[in-house]
């Protein structure tokens, strides 16, 4: 199958629809190798709903997602469990499992899908938090830590298997600036120490100009904007210069229709 | 007007027909996750069924034996105050050991159970869902059914029927302190009558009764829990409906049980 080069995941007119409303509207762009991808979009652009599909936790209504050239649509479930194996995804919240130690969290992945000794698996799980900079915290339960400690207790569990495509969904959410600023210092250098392609969706402009190299923005189901920093800021549609300016969309004046609404239609 | 009505009927039969699809989804799953289970790598999950076979089973043996000893103590008293206008009291012994172990037994201790471990399964995985835990899991390439239901169905199945067969004991103790204390018939004759009345029939359709309603209790947990949407409110309302549910089934399979057991003498 034909793919643009370079890279790992490619999305082609991708639609998903609930009854009439059409959350995904022909959405097509791609992911480059090796490079953090921020798929940029407002509350209710459908970016949840894309990374959804981009996983495979929802089939979309129609279109294809190549990953690395094999269509996500139309695996078989041994090729998607293959699949898993080699992505990580950082839920919004950290997703751990509260009723397990931290430890045990990020052990998870390893106990399933290797044969590796529990000496062995214990060694990886340290090295894991200390990338994350929670070394020493394996015997804490996830309720014992702090909001941004769970996300990098997601995120230590999100890399055990040494994931080749690494998903954050809305990182800095919940995040004081200092903790979140910190967050992308760690996305940054798990590019740079791992070569890993990494997709970030977020809505926050801070974290977007730190360490975005791909910016794809959504807005109402749509690609508004595919193209690095320079081109977004360039960016002519006067649709992403006000998400960049944080300007709010100026209300429509209707007075015929806001007096029917006070008398009830 | 009337279109509106029909637009109602309409919505709900359809809503009816999605989550009786849901159900059923979740009901093949386990069936086939049950079926595969001796085969595959990890097998049955002991550590975490033997985890829910303590909340479940021993943690319920105070309540059940308190209810339980009750139950048996109302019965012998009602029994005894029709037997004794017959001059009969010493079958109290017979009434109390054949309706318990048929009937009461089973079903008090499994709406009992319903109550308290039926809700906490459904509170326990809605909230993982809202937490995007079963997401999680699903991403990892783990099959949240095998993970978090078979333990769950397993552990209700090998406790209930234990815990019922201690409310028919506590029951039958019970009645045999009633029928000492107001009817002056001594404890062991009380139990040679006892023994004498019962037949293995009656225990072992008491036992099956309870293998079908541990299978209900499980499953609605389960299934209620996993259609968790909205936060707190929503695990709060699927936990209520939850109860309700098994509650309504066990009793309407007690009705099919019994007319099955009584077509069959």
């Amino acid at each position: 199958m034909e793919t643009t080069r370079g890279a790992v995941i490619e999305v082609r007119d991708l639609v998903t629809q609930y009854g009439t409303r059409r959350i995904l509207d022909g959405v097509t762009f791609h992911v480059p190798d090796g490079q953090i991808t921020v798929v940029l979009g407002g509350s209710g652009s459908g970016k949840s709903t894309l990374l959804r599909h981009l996983v495979g936790l929802q089939p979309p209504t129609a279109g294809q997602i190549l990953v690395k050239g094999r269509d996500l649509t139309r695996m078989t479930r041994a090729e998607l469990a293959e699949l898993r194996k080699r992505i990580g995804i950082l839920f919004q919240g950290g997703a751990l499992f509260n009723s397990m130690m931290v430890g045990d969290n990020v052990a998870l992945p390893l106990r399933e899908h290797t044969a590796l000794e529990e000496s062995t698996i214990q060694i990886m799980t340290r090295i894991k938090l200390q990338l994350v900079g929670l070394a020493g915290f394996e015997g804490f339960m996830p309720a014992q830590l702090s909001g941004g400690m769970r996300k990098r207790a997601g995120l230590a569990r999100a890399m055990a298997m040494d994931p080749e495509i690494l998903f954050f969904d809305e990182p800095s959410a919940g995040l004081d600036p200092v903790t979140a600023a910190a967050l992308d210092e760690l996305i940054l250098k798990l590019k740079q120490t791992f070569r890993m392609s990494i997709l970030v969706v977020t809505h926050e402009l801070p974290s977007l100009f730190a360490i975005a190299d791909h910016v794809v923005m959504l807005l109402a189901g749509k690609v508004t904007f595919e193209g690095d920093l320079a081109a977004l800021r360039a960016c002519p549609d006067p649709q992403v210069q006000d998400f960049l300016a944080r300007r709010p969309a100026p209300e429509p004046g209707d007075a015929e229709g806001y007096l029917r609404a006070l008398v009830g239609g | 007007m009337v279109t509106e009505m029909l637009a109602g009927i309409g919505r709900r039969v359809l809503g009816a027909r999605e989550a009786a699809a849901a159900a059923l989804r979740l009901l093949i799953a386990t069936a086939a996750r049950f079926a595969s289970a001796p085969f595959s790598a990890k097998g049955f999950r002991w550590p975490a069924t033997t985890r829910q076979m303590v909340r479940i089973g021993v943690d319920s043996i105070p309540i059940v034996f308190l209810i339980a000893g009750a139950m048996g103590m109302i019965v012998a008293l009602q029994a005894a105050i029709q037997l004794r206008r017959v001059g009969a009291t010493i079958y109290v012994a017979d009434l109390v050991g054949v309706s318990l172990t048929r009937e009461l037994g089973p079903l008090m201790t499994a709406i009992i159970i319903a109550g308290r471990s039926g809700s906490a399964i459904a509170a326990e995985l809605g909230t993982m869902k809202v937490a995007e835990e079963v997401d999680a899991l699903t991403a990892m390439g783990l099959d949240p059914v095998e993970f978090l239901v078979l333990p769950r169905l397993l552990a209700m199945g090998i406790m209930l029927p234990c815990l019922t067969v201690l409310a028919d004991v506590v029951g039958m103790l019970g009645g045999a302190v009633v029928a000492s204390v107001s009817l002056g018939i001594p404890m062991n004759l009380y139990v040679e009558q006892t023994l004498r009345a019962l037949l293995l029939k009656d225990i072992f359709s008491g036992l099956i009764k309870s293998w079908v309603f541990a299978g209900i209790i499980a499953g609605v947990g389960c299934y209620q829990g996993f259609r968790v949407e909205g936060g707190a409110e929503g695990v709060g309302r699927r936990t209520t409906a939850s109860v309700v549910a098994a509650i309504f089934l066990i009793i309407a399979a007690d009705l099919i049980f019994t007319v099955i057991f009584y077509m069959l003498g």
